[in-house]
């Protein structure tokens, strides 16, 4: 055990829309974990267990957030642990304990939330969102008139972080799209979809990673359309990608926009999803602590090295982070296998 | 157990899968790590998933890599529910098919236990009214309509997302003026149940082994005192271990439960059946209530237990949680 770390509390809680995440290993075991938390990586996670005692909200009381020195919460998301973040936000009231991504702030990432938030960042359009509950396929149409919304618009039920449950209705004709997603007794989101495409017709979206101290960026993937993703790439587009990624120069704009939504929305580690046609025109699609930052997946296997030591950046910074909100002196990544892949790469 | 025993007890494997409607639930201990729950499970209690994890290997589904147990004597599947688990009793049903092994629950009859597939399985059980159900896809409002014309429903009918036994997943249609009730289901892209809705007066539900049915709760509206006296005429009704008998000769599943309706005096309705129907004691009632409650249920307990011993051959430790 490192000398010096005083002890601290790390916060849970069930998920309030999804079902507990399964992965499992190759004999089919499920491995579970909680949704939409934030996640960290092994070196990091097993430092803080050491250090620390876990609790599930709701069952933690004052008395153990009193007694902590510390405080990690590991919920990230608004709506997956709304009614969590808004207990644990009433339960610090008063308390001078340091808190890595405090629940007030994970409340104000929500979609609709964050998009009023950052609606006048310079550099930044964040379009419209609406979250609302309907009871019946008429209500969509009335959310797209009430608010002036223009075709086409993105629907995707609470608590969804990936494209599932997501769909896009482009004309008057499409609403009966509605009915291929299960959104019965649930919160939905209606967002303004927007043409991102830049110059020379790529469809460019970045994951801006911000912490109190530094913005970084974690990947940027380069598209032929505007549903991005990180499935098959060809080895020249990972050229272009890796090229934009890792030359801060080229994304100076990115860096000012991180640092403006620091100060609106404080939280600790803040993963912001952004398209860019320029860099006078960044479009906002979300901003969350639930954002895969530290997991390696999905990550292609050409010029892996380069993608590893990157998201070893991100560790990094996450760590500082960690190590500047709590005040405790937790190990860093040895900077020998840092080194490693750098001089590999 | 004599030595001899000992080296006549073979090892089993125990089926799981990972629940593909619901996913995997959890409840959060005061003190303790997560507890996960794994919806419609076969719902033994702790002490009995210890002891036949204690004698079995686990295959679960889906998995990555082939595996291979040589020497299995028993199987138990803990996929209980056919909606739930579907693939993952397929996959099982169509690799055990020409095992000669007991296997309690086996897959092929839980997937026979499908509510849409009850009426046609169970036609002609005397003093036995099974409903009509049919299970679709609706992708627009209007395909619940077309399923309740074609179907030759009459209101009213119940609209019922698979996998769940929660009211909220559960809507009653009365009338022509009803349908929009179904907007509080989140049934796009998913299956649903439409079941006939058959008048009934009171409902009980019975846990069925191959040592016949008992009875577990029962919702009376007359309360406590009504329910007394029903109890003690649905504990000792010939007609429903009758029905019990003969669903078990059509569907032989070795633990389940059934929710019986009763229609008049000696004639019910079907209105539920599912291996992973769990008996648990409810709360409230006076203390002498709570006793006759508690003989039952443990009852019901001993009976599993005689069941799991009957499959198995493993003479398993009997510990009753009540």
């Amino acid at each position: 055990m490192s000398k010096g770390i005083q002890r601290g509390l790390i916060i849970r809680a069930l998920p309030e829309v999804n079902s507990l995440i399964a992965d499992r290993k190759r004999d089919g075991t499920p491995i579970l974990g909680t949704p939409n938390s934030m996640v960290f990586s092994k070196l990091l996670i097993n430092q803080l267990n050491a250090h620390s005692d876990a609790a599930w909200l709701p069952h933690v009381t004052r008395d153990k957030l009193e007694k902590a020195h510390w405080i990690v919460n590991l919920c990230a998301d608004a709506d997956e642990y709304g009614q969590s973040m808004h207990l644990l936000a009433e339960m610090l009231e008063g308390l001078d304990v340091p808190v890595f991504n405090h629940p007030q702030h994970v409340l104000m990432s929500r979609r609709d939330t964050s998009a009023e938030i950052l609606k006048d960042v310079p550099g930044l359009i964040a379009p419209q969102c609406k979250r609302f509950r309907p009871t019946h396929p008429d209500d969509f149409q009335a959310v797209f008139e009430q608010n002036n919304f223009a075709y086409p618009v993105i629907l995707r039920t609470w608590a969804s972080q990936t494209g599932t449950n997501q769909i896009i209705i482009e004309t008057e004709n499409d609403w009966a799209r509605i009915h291929t997603i299960p959104w019965g007794g649930q919160f939905m989101f209606m967002t303004q979809w927007m043409d991102f495409s830049n110059e020379n017709g790529d469809w460019v979206k970045s994951r801006i990673v911000v912490t109190p101290e530094k913005v970084g960026l974690r990947h940027t993937l380069i598209g032929q359309n505007w549903k991005v993703h990180s499935g098959e790439r060809k080895e020249k587009q990972i050229d272009r990608e890796l090229a934009l990624t890792m030359n801060p120069d080229r994304w100076p704009h990115l860096v000012k926009i991180g640092e403006e939504v620091r100060k609106r929305i404080p939280l600790t580690c803040i993963g912001i999803d952004v398209g860019w046609k320029s860099e006078e025109e960044t479009i906002l699609f979300e901003a969350n602590a639930a954002m895969s930052i530290i997991a390696g997946g999905m990550t292609p296997i050409y010029r892996r090295l380069d993608f590893a030591t990157n998201i070893h950046r991100c560790e990094d910074q996450i760590l500082d982070a960690l190590i500047s909100v709590t005040g405790q002196p937790f190990r860093k990544t040895p900077a020998k296998l840092f080194d490693d892949l750098e001089g590999a790469a | 157990m004599t030595s001899e025993a000992k080296r006549s007890v073979r090892v089993g494997l125990l089926l799981q899968a990972k629940p593909e409607v619901s996913g995997y639930q959890g409840t959060a201990q005061v003190n303790g790590p997560l507890e996960v729950i794994t919806p419609n499970a076969l719902p033994l209690t702790k002490s009995m998933y210890h002891q036949i994890g204690s004698a079995s290997h686990r295959l679960w589904f889906p998995r990555d890599e082939t595996v291979s147990f040589r020497n299995i004597g028993w199987m138990v599947n803990t996929c209980a529910d056919a909606d739930e688990y579907e693939l993952a009793l397929e996959n099982f049903a169509g690799a055990f098919d020409q095992i000669k092994i007991p296997v309690l629950n086996h897959p092929s009859h839980v997937l026979a236990s499908r509510r849409d597939r009850l009426r046609q399985i169970l036609d002609g059980v005397s003093g036995l009214i099974v409903p009509k159900s049919v299970r679709f896809q609706p992708d627009t409002p209007e395909a619940f309509r077309t399923v309740f014309r074609t179907g030759s429903f009459e209101y009213p009918v119940m609209v019922q997302m698979p996998a769940s036994s929660d009211l909220k997943l559960c809507v009653m249609i009365q009338s022509d003026e009803d349908w929009d009730r179904i907007f509080t289901l989140p049934w796009g892209g998913r299956n649903v149940y439409m079941t006939q809705s058959v008048k009934h007066s009171v409902k009980a539900t019975f846990a069925v082994t191959p040592f016949g049915a008992r009875l577990g709760n029962v919702d009376a509206p007359e309360g406590i005192d009504g329910d007394i006296a029903l109890t003690k005429r649905l504990t000792q009704s010939k007609r429903v271990q009758h029905i019990a008998a003969e669903i078990r000769s059509r569907i032989p599943l070795d633990i389940f439960g059934i929710e019986l309706g009763l229609q008049g005096d000696d004639q019910f309705v079907l209105l539920n059946l599912s291996a992973a129907m769990s008996f648990e004691m409810p709360d409230g009632g006076t203390p002498s209530h709570r006793l006759q409650q508690k003989k039952r249920f443990r009852e019901i307990e001993r009976d599993i237990w005689k069941t799991l011993k009957y499959v198995t051959k493993i003479p398993f430790k009997v510990q009753l949680s009540l």
